[in-house]
């Protein structure tokens, strides 16, 4: 593809997001609830998109592809997860929202702060969820890096495009805050999903239809279409264990409790957590059918994860530019999310909590702190996309989801048990993540089970002893953490 | 006893993936292009987005959060 032709459509895309940043901005208000949750105003189809458009990211387009194409089908165990997800989304989440609207928590690091009544429960969490966060944002630079250096032929370095998508993001989201975020999440979810039906349908037709691509997978690789797939990729403990660390990793990832608790209504939530799943299908059911024609086009690709920019070479120049863009917003709006969310726990559990010794900072702080966060976290995240694991998929499957999985026990055991106390829930966090790190380092694991899930069920185990024998918390705290729920619930838990 | 028997039916419904899950087979392709393992998780996914739905609108446990 033309540099000139990349570069253009990806000025002109910028020009449209920057508008919507630009509008958003203006009309964003006052105040550190505006700017970090729109004033909790956001509704059904802005919530749909921008939960999916937030979860889908580069992992999708090269992760998912990349072990589609030398793993084969067993990779839909990632879209299982979404589906389970919905389930937490409103029975977990809707308790959140609740205290949130009525207590006026920011983030989930806010609400874990109070219900610990511990200022060392929610930085530490935050440290734990800022590390797995901004190794998140590196692998979608990665993405966008290898997407440009693919489509340009060599033309754009991997570091320009990176570079460049890199400070796309840290302008409109520091100018805008969550409703500018939003706006653009509608608008590069809407494209992500239109370019990825689009490409799909006509890298299939390409090949003669859907059963044609799938004749020539079943005559050259028929490993792919079989489970547990080659090389005994997904064994069943396997995918049970992964669709529970990613579907708890998923809820508990700060941007997603950001979504929920910027929700308007419980209504929204509801829907959002039966019809999440929807955008999983459509989604990775398209990725399965392009890395399949990727498979029959390029049966040799030495870097799997390169299957899907290797299809857009082959594609018309207006569809590979179109699908381009696509990936880019998928890139986009994962980052966007994740820094606007960071910035923010940065300003309540780092400045607020420890540096003002849990005072109120003036409103005007914000737009400071979250200057100087921005630029922090996004070269953090360049300096992962160069020197981490060598694959987009280990670095999320591996680091991300696992560690944020470590911090479910106290958040979901804070909403549903009284019991819980700050020792026991900093006791919980700092073995599982030690234990964590050496099973991952030693690469150990239980027959076939993923590390983190005995990793979990230690912290639970030490969330709950540690608990029942230290301080807790005070009695007012209890009342108004659990108090509605035990007089006025009808609860089915 | 809702709550139980919805929770049993969740229970299930999660286990059905040891179902859906038959290794080493790939055929019948469904219309021809769809594997069958694959199809049948597109199935366990509109189960579990259904079940959701039920859970959701019918026995929901916060409706009181709308007073």
């Amino acid at each position: 593809m033309d540099i000139v032709q990349i570069w253009v459509s990806l000025i002109l895309a910028v020009t449209v997001m920057g508008y919507l940043g630009y509008i958003a901005y203006r009309k964003t208000g006052d105040g550190v609830e505006e700017f970090v949750l729109q004033s909790r105003t956001l509704g059904l189809v802005a919530g749909f998109f921008t939960v999916t458009a937030t979860l889908f990211s580069a992992l999708s387009y090269f992760g998912i592809m990349g072990w589609y194409y030398s793993n084969g089908i067993g990779t839909w165990v990632l879209v299982a997860d979404v589906a389970v997800l919905g389930l937490y989304i409103y029975i977990f989440g809707a308790r959140i929202w609740y205290l949130s609207r009525k207590y006026g928590f920011l983030s989930l690091t806010d609400y874990m702060k109070d219900r610990y009544e511990s200022a060392a429960v929610s930085s530490f969490a935050s440290l734990i969820l800022l590390t797995a966060l901004t190794v998140y944002v590196g692998a979608q630079f990665r993405g966008a890096g290898i997407t440009l250096q693919t489509l340009s032929n060599n033309q754009i370095s991997f570091a320009a495009g990176a570079i460049f998508l890199a400070i796309i993001v840290a302008s409109y989201t520091a100018a805008g805050g969550f409703r500018a975020v939003i706006w653009t999440d509608v608008f590069q979810g809407a494209l992500m999903y239109t370019a990825i039906i689009v490409v799909t349908f006509f890298c299939v037709n390409m090949l003669g239809g859907f059963a044609a691509t799938m004749k020539n997978v079943e005559t050259t690789a028929p490993e792919l279409l079989s489970l547990p797939g080659k090389y005994n990729r997904f064994p069943l403990p396997w995918v049970f264990s992964t669709i529970t660390i990613f579907s708890l990793g998923n809820f508990v990832m700060p941007q997603m409790t950001q979504r929920i608790i910027a929700m308007k209504s419980r209504k929204s939530l509801k829907l959002l957590g039966v019809w999440i799943a929807l955008g999983a299908v459509v989604i990775f059911g398209a990725a399965f059918y392009i890395s399949m024609a990727a498979r029959t086009c390029f049966p040799n690709l030495a870097e799997p994860e390169a299957a899907y920019p290797a299809m857009l070479t082959i594609l018309p120049t207006w569809l590979a530019i179109f699908a381009m863009l696509g990936i880019i917003c998928a890139t986009l709006t994962t980052c966007d999310s994740i820094v606007l969310t960071i910035s923010s726990m940065v300003f309540k559990d780092f400045y607020e909590a420890i540096i003002l010794k849990n005072k109120a900072a003036p409103d005007k702080m914000l737009t400071k702190i979250i200057r100087f966060t921005v630029p922090s976290v996004v070269i953090l995240a360049l300096l992962v996309a160069w020197y981490g694991p060598a694959s987009i998929i280990e670095l999320l499957v591996d680091i991300v989801f696992p560690l944020t999985f470590l911090v479910t026990p106290i958040y979901v055991g804070g909403l549903f048990w009284k019991g819980g106390t700050r020792t026991g829930a900093l006791s919980s966090m700092v073995t599982s993540v030690i234990l964590l790190i050496v099973l991952k380092l030693l690469r150990i694991n239980f027959m076939g089970i993923d590390a983190a899930v005995p990793t979990f069920l230690l912290g639970c185990i030490i969330f709950y002893v540690v608990s029942r024998f230290t301080k807790p918390v005070s009695k007012e705290t209890i009342v108004r953490h659990f108090g509605d729920f035990e007089q006025r619930v009808k609860t089915i838990l | 006893m809702q709550k139980y028997i919805l929770g049993a039916i969740g229970v299930i419904l999660y286990l059905l993936l040891i179902f859906v899950y038959p290794q080493g087979i790939y055929k019948p392709m469904v219309f021809g292009c769809i594997p069958a393992p694959f199809f049948a998780w597109w199935i366990w996914t509109f189960l579990f987005m259904a079940f959701n739905y039920v859970v959701f609108f019918m026995f929901d446990p916060y409706e009181w959060m709308d007073d």
